[in-house]
C-alpha cells in the first residue's frame, strides 16, 4: 500500500487534534483561534483532495488503522460516497471564514476558543464517519460529530437555543443508543464489527428475527440523524435557533451524515439472501414524499427567515430519501449528487441569511423589506441560493431533482414525478416571496435603512457559495458520472 | 390516556426488542460467532502480537486504538459542550451571589468525614495511579483509574473548604486546559509516533519495551485527562 492511504487516518486526526489543541494554546489570545483553526481545516481539505485524485487513479481503496489486517484492526474505507468529505471540509472552511467577524458578535470572548474547537471536532467525526468501514468506528464518530453539534446549538444566546439543543440532544441520544444496539445484533450473530465481513456472514446467522431488527434500529437512528420525516422534529428549533455559521454546518454538512449512515446501512444489507430491502425502500420514498411537500407547506408559513431555511432542509432531505428509495440508477446517483448540492446551497442559505439577520438586527421576513438596496451583494446571494434550492434550471438544485422525478418516471411512479414538481412549485413561491420582500418592496424597518452591507470575510464566504449553487448545476454531468459507479450496490436491490 | 398510550408503546418496543434477543445465538456456548471469529484471532495472538497480558487493553490501545481515540475525544468534547454551553449571563457575576447563599444555607462539614477524606486521599490517588500503570497487565486500565483519580478531587474539592473562594483554582489555567486535552493529544502523538516508527498511523512499536512504554503513556493520557474532564464537568456545574 503506498503512502497517499495514510492519508484516510489523517483526515480524522488532523482536525480533532487540532480542536483539542485550541482551548489550550488559545486561551490568552481567544480571537487567534480562528487561524489556526483555518489552517488545520484547510490542510484536512488539502489531504481530502489527494485521497481523491488516488480515488479516480485507483479505485476505491483502504487502510488498516494501526496496520492490523481487517477484521482484527479498524478498516477505513474510501469510496466515491466517502469523497463527499472534501465538500464538507471546504464548507467548513468557508463557514470558518464566515465565522471570524461573526462569532466574536455572538459569542463571550473567552468561549471563541470553545467554539473553534467544537468546529474542527465536528469535522473530524464527519470525516471519521465517512470513511470508516468499521460499524463500532462508525458509532464512535457519530458520537464525535453528534456531542459537538448540539453544544454549538447551545453556543447561541438566548432561552430558545439551550430549548432546542436539549431537545436535539434528547432525540440524538435515542438515535445513538439505537444504532449501538444494531450493532450489538450484528456482532452478536456474527462475531465482527467489519462491514463488508459483516455483510457477508449475517447470511449465515441462525436467525433472520435479530438482523431484522438490527436493519430497522439502524435506519431509525440514522433517520433521525438525517431528520427525515416524521423524525425531523428536533431540526427547526435547532437550525433556526444555533448561531448562522452553526446552522449552515449543521444543515448542510451534519444532517448528511444521516443519509450516508443509511446509504451504508443498505450496502451492508442488499446482499443478505433472505432479507428483502424493498419494503424498508419503499417506506423511504412515502416518508421522502410526506417530508417533501410538509416541509415545504410549513416553511411557506413561516416568517421566521432561519425557520423557513431549516425546513427547507426537510423538504430536500425528503428529495434525497425518494431518491435512494426508488434505487434505480438514475433516481440514485440523483440523490447522490442533491446530497453535495444541497449541502452547498444551504450553506448559501444559512450565511447569506445569517449576513442580512446580523447586519440588520432582524429576522423576521417582513421587516426585511428593502434591505436588497442596502446589502445588494448578501441578498443577491441569498436570492441565487433561494433559485437554486428550488431547483430552477440551470441551477444546482435542478440536477439532483431532476433526476430524481426521471428515476420516478422511469420506474412507473408518475405520482412522485408529482410530488418532486409540486414541491419545486411550492419553495419557488417563498423563494419569489422572499426575493420580491428584499428587492421590490420600500423599507418598512428604520433599521433596514442603516444597515450596512456585510464586512469582506463574511461576504467573500457567501458570494462563493452562491457562486458554486449556481455553477455546480452546470457540472451536473460529470458530477453524476463520477458518483455512478458508487450507487451501483443500491440499484441491484431495487 | 397519554400514560396509557406510552405503555402500549413502550410494551409493543419492549417486545421487538426481546424477540430479537431470544433469537440470538446463545450466549456462553462455545460455537456461536462471537466465540469463534474475531474474539477467537484476539484470544490467540493477543498476547504476543497485541503486547499486553489484558487483551482487553490489547483490543483498546492496540487492535482498536482508533476506536478509543474517538472515544477520548467524546469524553474531552463533553467537557467542552458543558464549557460552552453554561449559563452566557457569565460565571463571576453570578458565582458571587452563589456563594453567599451557600454560605448561610451550608450544612457544616462534619469534621469526621472531612478527616477520612483527607486520610484517604493519598491512598485513593496511589491506587488510581496503579490502575493506570498496570492496566496492560490486570484488569484495569486508564478509563477506570481516571475515574477513581477524578472522584477523589471531587471528594477533595467537596471537603476542602476553599469552595467559598471564586478563583480557587486548583492549577494555573493554561495547564489544566493542556491536561484536560490530554486523552485525544497522547492518541495523536501515538497517530504521528506509530507512523515514524512502524509505517501506520495508530500503531504501536515492535519493541516489546517500547510497546509497553508507549501503551502507559497512552493509560496516563487517558487516565489524567479524564480525571482533569470529570473535574471541570464538577467545577462547571459549581459554577454555571
Amino acid at each position: 500500500m503506498s503512502a497517499a492511504a495514510h492519508g484516510l487516518a489523517l483526515v480524522v486526526l488532523v482536525p480533532i487534534v487540532g480542536g483539542a489543541l485550541i482551548p489550550a494554546l488559545f486561551r490568552r489570545f481567544p480571537t487567534a483561534a480562528w487561524g489556526f483553526a483555518l489552517a488545520s481545516s484547510a490542510l484536512t481539505l488539502a489531504i481530502s483532495i489527494s485521497l481523491i485524485r488516488r480515488l479516480l487513479a485507483e479505485g476505491p481503496f483502504s487502510y488498516a488503522a494501526g496496520g492490523w489486517p481487517p477484521p482484527y484492526g479498524v478498516a477505513l474505507h474510501f469510496d466515491r460516497f466517502g469523497a463527499a468529505i472534501a465538500v464538507f471540509s471546504m464548507i467548513t472552511l468557508l463557514v470558518l471564514i464566515f465565522s471570524r467577524r461573526y462569532i466574536p458578535a455572538v459569542v463571550p470572548i473567552a468561549r471563541i476558543p470553545l467554539y473553534y474547537a467544537l468546529v474542527m471536532i465536528n469535522l473530524g467525526g464527519m470525516n471519521g464517519f465517512l470513511v470508516t468501514g468499521d460499524l463500532f468506528n462508525l458509532f464512535v464518530f457519530m458520537e464525535v460529530f453528534s456531542v459537538s453539534a448540539y453544544a454549538l446549538v447551545a453556543m447561541a444566546r438566548g432561552p430558545q437555543a439551550g430549548l432546542a439543543a436539549i431537545k436535539y440532544l434528547l432525540l440524538g441520544a435515542v438515535s445513538s443508543l439505537l444504532v449501538l444496539f444494531a450493532i450489538g445484533l450484528i456482532f452478536a450473530q456474527t462475531g465482527t464489527l467489519n462491514m463488508a465481513d459483516a455483510a457477508g456472514r449475517l447470511d449465515a446467522a441462525a436467525s433472520i428475527v435479530p438482523t431484522a431488527l438490527a436493519l430497522g434500529a439502524l435506519t431509525i437512528g440514522f433517520m433521525v440523524k438525517a431528520a427525515l420525516f416524521p423524525l425531523h422534529v428536533w431540526l427547526p428549533d435547532a437550525h433556526a435557533s444555533a448561531p448562522a455559521p452553526v446552522s449552515a454546518l449543521l444543515s448542510a454538512v451534519v444532517v448528511k451524515a444521516g443519509v450516508i449512515g443509511i446509504i451504508r446501512t443498505l450496502q451492508t444489507f442488499s446482499d443478505h439472501g433472505s432479507l428483502q430491502l424493498m419494503p424498508l425502500q419503499s417506506l423511504l420514498i412515502w416518508l421522502g414524499a410526506i417530508a417533501v411537500l410538509w416541509g415545504a407547506v410549513a416553511a411557506l408559513v413561516q416568517s421566521d427567515l432561519k425557520r423557513l431555511l431549516a425546513y427547507s432542509t426537510v423538504t430536500n432531505i425528503g428529495y434525497i430519501f425518494i431518491g435512494l428509495g426508488i434505487g434505480s440508477a438514475t433516481a440514485a446517483s440523483g440523490a447522490a449528487v442533491h446530497i453535495i448540492n444541497h449541502a452547498v446551497i444551504k450553506a448559501a442559505l444559512f450565511l447569506a441569511a445569517g449576513a442580512l439577520i446580523h447586519q440588520s438586527g432582524l429576522r423576521h421576513i417582513d421587516d426585511l423589506r428593502g434591505l436588497g438596496e442596502r446589502m445588494p451583494l448578501s441578498a443577491l446571494a441569498l436570492g441565487v441560493a433561494l433559485l437554486a434550492v428550488a431547483g430552477v434550471p440551470p441551477t444546482a438544485g435542478f440536477v439532483g431533482k431532476w433526476q430524481i422525478g426521471l428515476g420516478a418516471l422511469e420506474t412507473g411512479r408518475p405520482l412522485l414525478m408529482g410530488v418532486v414538481i409540486v414541491g419545486g412549485l411550492l419553495v419557488l413561491t417563498y423563494g419569489v416571496r422572499i426575493i420580491n420582500t428584499l428587492f421590490f418592496r420600500p423599507p418598512l424597518h428604520v433599521r433596514v435603512v442603516t444597515s450596512r452591507e456585510a464586512p469582506p470575510s463574511m461576504l467573500a464566504a457567501i458570494l462563493l457559495l452562491a457562486a458554486s449553487s449556481f455553477l455546480l448545476g452546470l457540472a451536473g454531468k460529470p458530477m453524476l458520472d463520477f458518483v455512478a459507479p458508487a450507487i451501483l450496490p443500491l440499484t441491484d436491490t431495487g | 390516556m397519554r400514560k396509557f398510550l406510552a405503555l402500549v408503546l413502550i410494551a409493543a418496543l419492549g417486545a421487538v426488542l426481546i424477540a430479537a434477543v431470544v433469537n440470538l445465538p446463545e450466549p456462553g456456548t462455545t460455537d456461536s460467532p462471537v466465540h469463534t471469529h474475531v474474539s477467537a484471532g484476539y484470544i490467540k495472538g493477543g498476547h504476543e502480537a497485541g503486547g499486553a497480558d489484558n487483551l482487553v487493553t490489547a483490543v483498546l490501545l492496540n487492535y482498536r486504538a482508533i476506536d478509543t481515540f474517538g472515544e477520548v475525544t467524546v469524553i474531552f468534547t463533553a467537557l467542552i459542550a458543558v464549557l460552552a454551553a453554561t449559563s452566557l449571563a457569565g460565571p463571576t457575576e453570578r458565582s458571587g451571589t452563589q456563594n453567599i447563599d451557600l454560605k448561610t444555607t451550608r450544612v457544616p462539614v462534619s469534621p469526621v468525614v472531612s478527616f477520612v477524606v483527607r486520610l484517604m486521599a493519598p491512598f485513593i490517588a496511589t491506587f488510581a495511579l496503579f490502575v493506570m500503570l498496570k492496566g496492560h497487565e490486570l484488569p484495569g486500565g486508564g478509563f477506570q483509574g481516571g475515574v477513581v483519580l477524578g472522584a477523589m478531587l471531587i471528594l477533595l474539592a467537596l471537603f476542602s473548604g476553599r469552595t467559598d473562594k471564586t478563583d480557587d483554582e486548583e492549577l494555573p489555567p493554561g495547564l489544566r486546559n493542556w491536561i484536560r486535552a490530554a486523552g485525544p493529544l497522547v492518541f495523536g502523538a501515538l497517530g504521528l509516533t506509530g507512523l515514524v516508527f512502524s509505517g501506520w498511523l495508530f500503531s504501536l512499536p515492535d519493541h516489546p519495551f517500547w510497546r509497553e512504554m508507549v501503551m502507559i503513556g497512552l493509560e496516563l493520557g487517558i487516565g489524567i485527562g479524564g480525571a482533569a474532564v470529570l473535574v471541570g464537568l464538577f467545577r462547571a456545574l459549581r459554577e454555571g
